[in-house]
């Protein structure tokens, strides 16, 4: 499914078997969000930023 | 069949594949996104079984192994754990006390002795921050007017954790380095790393590539015991190779496998949980 992308207005693919927490990005403008919801319909937010304690 | 807590706060591919490959085995996976939770005291919520914590920030990875580990959850890999290795200094000081090959390394928490530690150990320095990932501000001086330059620029920050100066000699190597995935005290994946065109950082998180990697058997149990000795069960060993051999620098209890199986074809997330279901029968 798409969505729609809130910094350029493009279309942002969002795989069937995305999770909640998962990043997308914007094929068009390189603007990244994080799954928020996944059912019927996708809600994307601000991916957040990387944070200085972030990494494995 | 036994259910099995993953706490995350960002899905990345590791994540994904967790989740993909519980789903295809019938295992029960129940995701826990840390940032919505509420700690408090006394505890109003327990999470019996076994957990695995995945999360990308350290401070909210520890803070929900701690959490749960007081209700009676098994956290892989342990608070602890991931207290250790959070820490280089402390990381090293557990890898000489076990006769573990390490960079010589200092720390410091004044310029004056900053500089007197870079004499010692000689240049290029490398200067890290004590807790950070992916190659994050991690660079390489060549004398010391560079290295005083980077220290002042370190000095004018009002974040405490940049006065802690953590330096280490350069190891001349061949533009590699050594990721070694263990899991529940096996080597299950290396891959040498090579760095990037234009960097001397061979993460994959700043472009490295990753190739197969057979270590020998001395070299496998070198990694375990790096494993061991920070108490990791789920650990990402990096070493390099020395003029006298390999070295460990780095154990990360986060550990990012998506170069590692990519690199060898190890199905290094299924692993992971028949390692979590064999502890959880325990």
């Amino acid at each position: 499914m798409n969505a729609t992308c809130a910094e350029c207005g493009g279309s942002v693919p969002v795989a069937d078997d995305a999770l909640k927490g998962e990043i997308v990005s914007c094929p068009d403008c390189g603007t990244e969000f994080e799954v928020k919801e996944m059912g019927s319909t996708v809600q994307l937010v601000a991916a957040p930023k990387i944070e200085e304690d972030w990494g494995e | 069949m036994t259910k099995i807590t993953l706490f995350y706060d960002r899905v990345r591919w590791e994540e994904k594949q967790l989740h993909a490959r519980a789903s295809e085995r019938g295992i029960p996976l129940d995701l826990v996104d840390v940032r919505g939770l509420l700690y408090q005291i006394p505890r109003e919520r327990d999470l019996p079984g076994i957990a695995l914590q995945r999360c990308v920030s350290h401070t909210r990875g520890i803070r929900a192994a701690q959490y749960f580990e007081l209700g009676g959850t098994t956290v892989i890999n342990a608070s602890r754990v991931s207290e250790i290795c959070g820490d280089k200094f402390a990381t090293g000081l557990r890898l000489l006390g076990a006769g573990i090959p390490h960079p010589r390394t200092a720390e410091a928490f004044s310029v004056e002795s900053a500089l007197q530690g870079a004499d010692k150990l000689g240049y290029p320095i490398v200067m890290k921050p004590l807790n950070g990932s992916w190659g994050r501000e991690v660079a390489v001086l060549s004398d010391a007017r560079s290295l005083k330059s980077y220290l002042e620029l370190k000095e004018g920050s009002g974040d405490p954790d940049d006065h802690v100066y953590y330096l280490q000699e350069f190891i001349q190597n061949p533009g590699r380095d050594i990721r070694t995935v263990c899991v529940g005290g096996e080597v299950v994946a290396s891959i040498y790393r090579y760095a990037p065109e234009g960097d001397w950082r061979s993460n994959v998180a700043l472009g490295g590539t990753a190739k197969p990697c057979q270590l020998d058997r001395e070299g496998r149990e070198l990694m375990l015991k790096a494993a061991e000795v920070v108490g990791g069960e789920i650990v990402g060993v990096d070493s390099m190779e020395g003029p006298q051999g390999l070295m460990v620098h780095e154990v990360n209890s986060n550990v990012e496998f998506r170069g590692a199986a990519g690199g060898t074809g190890v199905d290094i997330a299924g692993r992971i949980l028949d390692y979590a279901l064999r502890k959880a029968a325990r």
